[in-house]
């Protein structure tokens, strides 16, 4: 699903942030990108999905070259990837339900069915009751569930979550890896860019070490004590 | 189908979004009202009415050419050749003017019969007074002139092709003027729209970016602005119409009774409902188009960055 060939990352004025890495994730998996701040976690996840181009090789999603794609053609496969941001990205003055439509908007659904399909979702994230409420009037959990709800509206092939518990405490960021384990569960491909060892070791996939702009080591669950980070 | 919905419900936001904020849209629909009304009277004024002058209200920019006929054409020579005149493509109208009625004209136009008593006859030849089209070319007209002048029943051509000629060229500039000052004030029209969205586009940057990252392909993003847009250049040339139609009323009392002083046809009293509704039409185009470019240009811009 994602084949990353000697990716290399520099901003302009800036040095590498990413340097050769090479990174193959299968459909529905679960990756766990695990490295501390400043490490390219965040550069990875935004060129898997599309948000950036590479400096130098290829990234291929969904078995297309996104350097080739139009922006067309490249606004269609991020409609195929739920988003979930550390800063939520929450549309401030609509509700949590219009919010939650903007995806089913963007993909042609007829406002009733995206209505529909919306309160669903909102359902599923335990915020059936807050649809009418404004992002700046629910907990920080409550503004991760939306972001988890808006990204998973339209069923897509491919969740990309950055640092989702970077503001939460606990238990709802154990709340939170519950919800990505249940989406992996029924096929959804899912990576994660996280700090935390806690949440990684939560939603038990396979960790991707990430350091200094290089892959060091990827192991599973099952070998993960072997590794050295 | 998709889209079509999209669209109405773009519209259904825009004109909600109009009445939601009165105010800041009073500023902006105030100076679209001025640039397409004022623009709009200029076309009633200028381009319709020109005072008269333009070929479309009155007769005064069509070339009249008087026939002089020689004194033995008969009655018969002479509706051959007013018929065969008539034929001719150019030409609007044939009057015969008789040599008694134009010895009757000369008498009233003296205003004393004695001189004309005097002569002890008419000496007054027969005439056609020829009314051409106005927008006759000159190449034409010279062409229609040789051709009267040459036949047998023709004594002489008189035509006042100067005077039209100054006439049709003052009729001209004005057009041209009234062409610039409408292309003016449409442009400050459109200023005002690409500023409005420019403005509306700076504001939501940041939903911008996120639709984007959610997969919103340039149509999508550019649907609400360009809906917003088109609304607001229609209402702005609404309320225009009624500014253009109060000017009219008002230019049509003042002046009114001057033009019928001087024999000129009245000036136009009302805004012709086609000029309104093509004014309508052509506001929502430059409101469309004007928007799409800002749009356009802002996404274009982001993804350079």
């Amino acid at each position: 699903m994602i084949n990353l060939q000697a990716v290399s990352k520099r901003y302009p004025g800036g040095s590498d942030v990413l340097a050769g890495v090479d990174l193959q994730i299968a459909g529905g998996e679960m990756v766990v990108m695990l490295g501390p701040s400043g490490a390219g976690k965040s550069t990875l996840l935004k060129l898997m999905g599309g948000i950036e181009r590479a400096s130098a090789g290829t990234v291929e999603l969904f078995g297309q070259d996104t350097a080739r794609l139009d922006p067309g053609r490249l606004a269609l496969v991020r409609q195929q990837i739920g988003l979930i941001f550390e800063d939520f990205k929450l549309l401030a003055d609509r509700s949590a339900l219009d919010n939650v439509m903007v995806p089913l908007e963007i993909a042609g659904y007829s406002l009733a069915e995206a209505r529909r399909r919306a309160r669903a979702a909102l359902e599923k994230v335990g915020l059936g009751a807050r649809e009418k409420a404004r992002p700046a009037s629910l907990s920080g959990g409550e503004q991760q569930r939306l972001c988890i709800a808006r990204a998973v509206v339209s069923r897509p092939a491919l969740i990309l979550a950055d640092e989702p518990t970077g503001n939460l405490d606990a238990g709802q960021a154990a709340s939170i890896a519950d919800m990505l384990r249940a989406f992996h569960a029924v096929g959804t491909t899912v990576v994660v860019a996280t700090h935390d060892p806690v949440f990684r070791d939560r939603l038990q996939g396979r960790a991707v070490h990430v350091e200094a702009g290089a892959v060091r080591a990827t192991d599973t669950a099952a070998n993960r004590k072997g590794v050295t980070r | 189908m998709n889209a079509l919905n999209g669209w109405l419900r773009a519209y259904g936001a825009a004109f909600m979004q109009l009445l939601r904020e009165p105010v800041a849209n009073l500023f902006n629909l105030m100076a679209l009202a001025c640039a397409f009304g004022l623009g709009l009277a200029a076309v009633v004024w200028l381009g319709e009415a020109s005072l008269g002058l333009t070929p479309t209200k009155g007769a005064s920019l069509s070339p009249q050419v008087t026939l002089v006929l020689r004194g033995n054409v008969g009655e018969a020579g002479r509706g051959k050749l007013e018929r065969s005149i008539r034929a001719e493509p150019g030409v609007r109208e044939v009057r015969f003017i008789g040599r008694d009625t134009a010895l009757r004209r000369l008498a009233k136009d003296l205003g004393d019969t004695r001189l004309i008593e005097g002569l002890g006859g008419n000496p007054l030849p027969d005439a056609l007074a020829v009314t051409l089209s106005p927008d006759v070319p000159e190449a034409r007209m010279d062409e229609l002139l040789k051709g009267w002048q040459a036949r047998s029943e023709v004594d002489e051509v008189l035509a006042d092709r100067e005077l039209v000629e100054r006439l049709r060229r003052i009729g001209s500039a004005l057009r041209l003027m009234a062409q610039g000052v409408v292309t003016l004030l449409l442009a400050s029209g459109a200023v005002v729209v690409f500023n409005t969205i420019r403005l509306q586009l700076a504001g939501r940057q940041q939903e911008i970016e996120l639709i984007r990252l959610l997969g919103a392909p340039a149509a999508f993003v550019r649907r609400p602005f360009v809906a917003r847009g088109s609304l607001l250049a229609l209402a702005g040339a609404g309320l225009g119409w009624l500014l253009a139609e109060v000017l009219v009323r008002q230019v049509a009392g003042w002046i009114g009774p001057l033009a019928t002083a001087w024999g000129l046809p009245p000036p136009p009293t009302s805004v012709p409902a086609e000029s309104g509704l093509g004014f309508l039409l052509v506001a929502l185009l430059i409101g469309w188009s004007t928007a799409w470019l800002g749009v356009t240009r802002h996404l274009r811009a982001a993804d350079r960055r």
